[in-house]
C-alpha cells in the first residue's frame, strides 16, 4: 500500500497548487496545473483498481470520487473556475485525505 | 439599525464628501452605470452570504459557493505586503471580503485604495452587509464610480511617493476585471498614469537638486519691494476675465485679438513667450516664470523689462535679476512660507506644476477671476510646430504619443504635454465654479473647459474695461521695514538651526554605523535598541525645522535610489536591517552635506536683503 501513499499524497499537493492558483484568480496556471492534478488522480483510481482486483481494499470509494469528478467536470465546462476549485478542495481534497488517514 | 442606516451613518461619521455626494447624485443616473440585469445574494453552504450578479445576460457569481471568506482569505495570501507604507490599489469593492481579507493584512502605514465600478453593487452591499468596518477604517479609500471617482486619481497621486514608489501593489476582485472590462481600463489607465505623475515630480525633483537651494536663497534679495498674490488680489478688477497666454503654436493666429483685449482682459503670459507677444506689439499685465534651470534666452532679450513677475522663491535666480520689475512671489516650501507666517502676511503659496501655464492658471484662481481663457494652450504639435516664436522642438520618437484632440481625432503630442492636460482636468474639476475657455481651433482636448475661437470668447466676455495700472501700483510692497526686520531674524536663527541639522546627521551617521557593527553581533547588546531610539529621536527633530523642506531636493538629488528602497523589505530580518541602515547612513550623510551647502549661501543671502 506504500505506492497507494504516494499516490494520494500527489494528487493532494498537486490538487492544492492546483486551486491555490485559481483561488489567487491565476486562471491559466490553474488549468495548466490542474493537467497535472488530472494525471494523478487518474493514478489514483488506477491504483485502487489494481488493488481491488487482487482482492485488496483501500478504502476509496470510487463511486463517491468520480461522481464529484462528474461534479468538477460540469464547472470545468462551464468555465467556472471558482466552483471548480471548490469542488477540488472541499469535495474531493476532503475524500482523499480521509483515505490516506485509513491507509496510515 | 438595518444594515443600511448603519452604513450610511458610518460613511456619515467618517466621508463627509462622499457622503454629501451619495445624497447628491441621481441614483438613476448611477444604476446606469455598468447597469445590472440582476443582483442578489444566496446562502452558500458554511451560511455566508455570497453575492450574484447578471450583466450583460450573463450571470456571475462573485464568492465561493463553499466558504467565501477562506476564498477571500487564500487570494490575500498572494500579496505579501511585507514592505512599509504599500499603495494597494484594488478593482472592485463587492461585498468587501476581499478587501477585509486585505486589510486584515495591512501594516499600520498601508493604504488601500478600492475602486468600485457598479453603483449598483455599492447600493445593494450598503444594504446587505455591515461594511462598516471598511468604510470607517481610516487606511481605506474608496471610491466608486459615478460619485467620486474623479478623487480616485488625486488620492492615487498623494499617497505614491519615492519612499513607496516600488511598494505599489495592484489587486483585482476576482473576475471583476473580465466583467467591467471598460472601467478596469480606466483604472489600469488611472493607476499609469498616477505612477508617471508621481515619477515626473520625482526626475524633476532630482533634476533640480542644488538649484532650489541657490535660487531660494539668492532669490531673498528681491522680497524687500516684492509683493505676494493676495496682496495684489484686491487690485482685480471684477467682472474681468483673464487670459493666459501659454507657447503654443496657435498663438501666432491670436495675436490682433490679443491687443484688442488690453485693458479687458487681463493678460498672463507665460517666460517662453513673452518676447513674442512684445515683438507682436502685445504688452502682458503679467508674466509668470517657475523652473529653477531656463535659460534667459527663454524668457527676454529685452533688457528692460518691468512687467510684474509672477514667479516662485526657487525660480531661476538669473531670470529674476535680469527682470527689472515688481516680483510677484510665491512659495511651495514650508521654508519661504514661513517668512509669511512670522510677519502676519496671508499665505503665499501657489499650487507648483511642471507646466508654467498651469501655475498661471493656478495664480488665476487664487486671484479670484471667475473666469479663465486659455490661449495657446495646444499641449499637440499643430502643423508638425511645438511652439509659436523661434523655440520650435523637434519630435521625438520616444517621447512623441497621441492624445484625443478637440475634434475627437487623435492628435500627435508628447508625454509631458499629456501630463499636463491631465493635470489642468483636474484643477478645472477641483474649481467648478470657474468657467474655463480652451480658446483654440486645433490641439489636445482639456475635459471641462469650453472649446471656442477667441474671436467668439473676446465678443461674449471682454465688453467691460478696467486700467492695466490700477494693477499694480510702483510703492506696491508686502514687507514693511519692520517685517525685514523680522525676516532677517528668521533666516538667522536658520543659521543655528543648519548647524544643529548638521551635528544630529553626523551623529547619526555614527549610530547607524554602531548599528550595522551590532546587526553582525549573535546577540545584540542593549546598546543596539538605544541607537534605534536615539536615531528615532534625529529623525523627529529634523523633520520639525522648517528649513528641512529646503534641504529636501538637494538630499532627494544624492539619494534616490536609497530612498525609493529604503521601506522594501525581504522575508530575512537581518538582511533588511542591514540593507535599512546602510541606505539610512546614505541619506545621513546627505542631509549633513545639504545643511553645510545651504549654511553657506544663506549667511551670504542675509547680506543681501537690505
Amino acid at each position: 500500500m506504500e505506492d497507494m501513499k504516494i499516490y494520494l499524497q500527489s494528487a493532494i499537493t498537486s490538487l492544492e497548487l492546483t486551486t491555490k492558483n485559481f483561488y489567487q484568480n491565476h486562471i491559466s496556471e490553474g488549468y495548466k496545473q490542474l493537467e497535472d492534478t488530472v494525471v494523478k488522480l487518474d493514478n489514483v483510481i488506477c491504483a485502487a483498481s489494481a488493488y481491488k482486483q487482487q482482492g485488496l481494499e483501500t478504502g476509496i470509494n470510487e463511486i463517491q470520487l468520480m461522481e464529484k469528478l462528474q461534479e468538477a467536470l460540469k464547472a470545468l465546462e462551464n468555465k467556472d473556475a471558482l466552483l471548480l476549485s471548490d469542488i477540488l478542495e472541499y469535495e474531493i481534497k476532503g475524500l482523499l485525505e480521509q483515505n490516506l488517514e485509513m491507509i496510515i | 439599525m438595518n444594515y443600511y442606516e448603519m452604513n450610511m451613518e458610518c460613511i456619515k461619521n467618517n466621508r463627509r464628501s462622499f457622503y454629501s455626494l451619495l445624497l447628491e447624485k441621481n441614483a438613476q443616473e448611477l444604476t446606469d452605470i455598468n447597469r445590472l440585469e440582476n443582483i442578489r445574494c444566496e446562502n452558500a453552504k458554511n451560511g455566508e452570504q455570497i453575492l450574484i450578479i447578471q450583466y450583460h445576460s450573463v450571470e456571475y457569481r462573485l464568492n465561493s459557493i463553499y466558504r467565501p471568506s477562506d476564498e477571500a482569505r487564500r487570494w490575500a495570501e498572494q500579496y505579501s505586503l511585507q514592505n512599509l507604507n504599500n499603495v494597494i490599489a484594488m478593482f472592485g469593492l463587492g461585498n468587501g471580503m476581499f478587501a477585509r481579507t486585505l486589510t486584515e493584512r495591512m501594516g499600520t502605514s498601508d493604504s488601500l485604495i478600492i475602486y468600485e465600478p457598479c453603483y449598483a453593487i455599492f447600493d445593494y452591499v450598503l444594504h446587505q452587509y455591515d461594511i462598516t468596518d471598511i468604510i470607517g477604517n481610516k487606511q481605506v479609500f474608496l471610491a466608486v464610480e459615478g460619485i467620486n471617482d474623479d478623487a480616485f486619481h488625486i488620492v492615487l497621486s498623494s499617497v505614491i511617493s519615492i519612499n513607496n514608489m516600488k511598494s505599489l501593489v495592484q489587486c483585482n476582485y476576482p473576475n471583476y476585471d473580465k466583467i467591467f472590462q471598460e472601467s478596469a481600463l480606466r483604472f489600469y489607465k488611472e493607476l499609469k498614469d498616477s505612477y508617471t505623475s508621481v515619477k515626473i515630480n520625482v526626475n524633476t525633483v532630482i533634476y533640480f537638486g542644488e538649484k532650489h537651494i541657490d535660487n531660494t536663497l539668492n532669490n531673498l534679495k528681491f522680497i524687500k519691494n516684492s509683493n505676494t498674490l493676495p496682496g495684489i488680489r484686491e487690485n482685480i478688477p471684477k467682472g474681468i476675465p483673464a487670459v493666459v497666454v501659454a507657447a503654443g503654436p496657435s498663438v501666432r493666429d491670436s495675436i490682433d485679438l490679443l491687443k484688442k483685449m488690453k485693458g479687458r482682459a487681463v493678460i498672463f503670459a507665460v517666460d517662453r513667450i513673452l518676447d513674442y507677444l512684445l515683438d507682436s506689439g502685445v504688452i502682458p499685465d503679467f508674466i509668470v516664470t517657475i523652473d529653477a534651470k531656463k535659460d534667459i534666452k527663454y524668457f527676454s532679450y529685452k533688457d528692460n523689462i518691468t512687467i510684474p513677475l509672477i514667479c516662485y522663491y526657487d525660480s531661476n535666480y538669473d531670470i529674476l535679476e535680469h527682470h527689472k520689475g515688481k516680483k510677484i512671489l510665491c512659495t511651495h516650501n514650508l521654508f519661504a512660507e514661513e517668512i509669511y507666517r512670522r510677519t502676519g502676511k496671508a499665505s503665499a503659496d501657489l499650487i507648483p506644476s511642471g507646466s508654467v501655464a498651469i501655475v498661471a492658471y493656478s495664480a488665476c484662481v487664487k486671484l479670484g477671476f471667475q473666469r479663465i481663457i486659455l490661449v495657446g494652450q495646444d499641449l499637440a504639435y499643430i502643423d508638425g510646430q511645438s511652439h509659436a516664436g523661434s523655440f520650435n522642438e523637434e519630435g521625438n520618437k520616444q517621447r512623441d504619443i497621441f492624445v484625443e484632440g478637440i475634434d475627437g481625432n487623435q492628435i500627435k503630442s508628447r508625454a509631458d504635454w499629456k501630463e499636463f492636460v491631465l493635470r489642468y482636468q483636474d484643477l478645472v474639476r477641483s474649481n467648478k465654479d470657474i468657467e474655463v475657455i480652451d480658446a483654440k481651433q486645433k490641439g489636445a482636448r482639456i475635459i471641462g473647459t469650453t472649446v471656442m475661437s477667441l474671436d467668439e470668447a473676446y465678443e461674449k466676455y471682454c465688453d467691460q474695461t478696467f486700467e492695466p495700472d490700477t494693477l499694480l501700483r510702483d510703492n506696491d510692497a508686502i514687507f514693511s521695514q519692520n517685517d525685514i526686520a523680522i525676516i532677517k531674524d528668521y533666516l538667522a536663527s536658520n543659521l543655528v538651526t543648519l548647524k544643529k541639522i548638521r551635528e544630529k546627521a553626523t551623529v547619526a551617521v555614527k549610530e547607524c554605523n554602531k548599528l550595522l557593527k551590532y546587526e553582525n553581533m549573535t546577540n545584540k547588546p542593549d546598546a543596539f535598541h538605544k541607537s534605534l531610539q536615539k536615531l528615532s529621536k534625529i529623525n523627529k527633530s529634523v523633520n520639525s525645522y522648517t528649513i528641512n523642506s529646503l534641504l529636501d531636493s538637494y538630499i532627494t538629488a544624492k539619494t534616490a535610489d536609497s530612498l525609493s528602497e529604503i521601506l522594501l523589505l525581504t522575508d530575512n530580518e537581518h538582511e533588511n536591517n542591514v540593507s535599512t541602515f546602510t541606505k539610512s547612513k546614505l541619506i545621513y550623510k546627505a542631509v549633513a552635506e545639504a545643511a553645510d551647502y545651504t549654511r553657506t549661501r544663506l549667511e551670504d543671502a542675509i547680506n543681501y536683503i537690505d
